[in-house]
């Protein structure tokens, strides 16, 4: 009986087809990337265009601006259906799984596992860092990048974010496309992966290109860091997403929202506030209702 | 001679008023670390029950948070077809929501580090900037809009939390689940009622 050999074995998992479509993608990732790219621009551009129309009926548009205006979401039947699909995995396998490994690994080790993948993905930050032409942010980069590396023993002590103030900072390549001026496009939630958008989506394959690793690596290694990635953070988020989850009555249109947020957060840099250095806060808080939506009768 | 006169009186004027909203912006910062210090008193007070305590809270919500305006904002248009026994109906759900959802983070933090940073004035109310220290050691940024209310007092109307705002994200949840309920108010408050009592 000679065929149950671990490719085999992996092969009935489905992991290894994972990345040998991943493998056969990379070939056409590029033009796949600049086409939605541009789509997700056409997107955008065509809300600018429905938001500025003349309106000969002001009630109803400002009915229309109170829902649509942050839900941007087109294929929301088919988003539900993934979403419903991660939450049954989550309740399955990754929540238990988290909880886990938060059992298990204790926190000092714990937090130099997640040093240790922060600094792997340093190249694809200081990449984005440059592409965004922030230079301060890919001096801060680099120098983790450096400090940890040699002084942080391979990475899994963050010398450089606790003694020299290099605090890390993520950037990614949905960031970047924002920085660029290309909208966010419409929501999508991804299997496994969670909330995203066209914009979004985009970035990821992008960083994945990007990542030296990803042509120096054995994908078995890249995937074991995805995972390994994946849980660390579900294990740090287990109780404020069970509040959140409490406290919705719609948990989708509740991480929708939550997720918009975020990335308009991260785009703004608000996530590395510091005392010296306050960003621009920009709408953070929502505008007041229109007068309109509050009118009595 | 005039033309002095005339510039002292500017730059007084300008001083003064820089020197003022200034000030109503600290007085801002005050307001949240005062409220703050008076909620950990509560939350740490022993010779309170439970209940007593969710009320003591409760009323210092009431007190010092927007409640009406907020609860207004986040069922958005669907405010206009609500009567008026809807509306007080969700007001007092609402309520009653924010001190279950906010009683535990009190608690929790009570101990931790409070600091108000920053305070600045934008359009009619302020942004005031603290950081919380977490329980595993990392600091958290927490932005506040406080509106000025009467002569020298304070209105919380959102608290966001690393930057996510807590009336866009209730206002995205709530009017998409009045949407699927087809507007339907009483419903909609029902489904709320049954989720209080559940926790």
């Amino acid at each position: 009986m000679g065929f149950h050999t671990t490719s085999q074995v992996e092969e009935i998992f489905g992991v290894r087809l994972l990345f040998k479509v991943a493998n056969i993608l990379r070939k056409d990732t590029f033009i796949a990337l600049f086409a939605v790219a541009f789509l997700s621009g056409c997107a955008s551009q065509q809300a600018d265009l429905q938001t500025s129309e003349p309106e000969d009926d002001l009630f109803a548009s400002t009915e229309d601006a109170a829902t649509t205006e942050e839900a941007n979401d087109p294929l929301e039947t088919f988003n539900r259906f993934v979403f419903a699909f991660n939450e049954a995995a989550d309740t399955l396998i990754i929540r238990p799984a988290a909880e886990g490994y938060r059992f298990i690994v204790p926190e000092p080790i714990q937090n130099n596992i997640r040093n240790f993948i922060r600094n792997t993905q340093s190249p694809v930050i200081l990449a984005n860092n440059l592409l965004q032409g922030d230079l301060e942010a890919a001096e801060n980069t680099f120098t983790r990048f450096f400090l940890n590396t040699i002084v942080g023993l391979g990475g899994i002590i963050d010398i450089a974010g606790e003694h020299t103030g290099h605090e890390y900072r993520d950037e990614d390549f949905g960031q970047t496309l924002a920085t660029w001026g290309v909208g966010e496009g419409p929501y999508l939630v991804l299997p496994i992966l969670g909330p995203s958008n066209a914009r979004d989506g985009v970035g990821l394959i992008a960083d994945i290109l990007i990542d030296p690793l990803t042509y120096t690596v054995n994908d078995d290694v890249l995937l074991g860091r995805a995972i390994v990635d994946g849980l660390d953070t579900r294990a740090r988020n287990i109780e404020s997403l069970d509040a959140l989850k409490e406290d919705s009555l719609d948990y989708y249109a509740r991480i929708r929202s939550v997720y918009g947020q975020l990335r308009e957060n991260q785009i703004r840099n608000v996530d590395s506030a510091t005392e010296k250095d306050t960003p621009d806060l920009g709408n953070i808080f929502p505008e007041d209702d229109d007068q309109l939506s509050y009118l009595e009768e | 001679m005039k033309k002095f006169m005339i510039t002292v009186v500017a730059l007084l004027t300008l001083g003064a008023t820089t020197v003022f909203a200034s000030d109503k912006a600290d007085q801002a910062g005050a307001f949240l670390q005062n409220l703050r210090d008076e909620a950990v008193e509560k939350v740490k007070d022993d010779s309170l029950s439970p209940d007593e305590r969710s009320e003591e809270f409760k009323a210092l919500i009431a007190r010092n948070f927007d409640i009406e305006d907020t609860a207004r904002f986040v069922v958005g248009r669907f405010w206009r077809k609500a009567d008026k026994q809807e509306r007080s109906d969700f007001t007092e759900l609402f309520q009653n929501i924010l001190v279950q959802r906010f009683l535990p983070v009190f608690e929790e933090y009570a101990e931790a580090e409070f600091k108000v940073v920053e305070s600045k004035k934008r359009k009619d109310y302020f942004i005031v900037t603290t950081t919380i220290l977490t329980p595993n050691g990392e600091p958290a940024n927490l932005f506040w809009r406080v509106d000025p209310k009467g002569e020298d007092s304070f209105r919380i109307k959102d608290v966001a939390p690393e930057g996510i705002s807590m009336r866009s994200t209730y206002r995205e949840d709530y009017t998409s689940a009045l949407k699927s309920l087809k507007g339907d108010m009483t419903e909609f408050n029902a489904k709320l009622r049954e989720k209080l009592n559940k926790s």
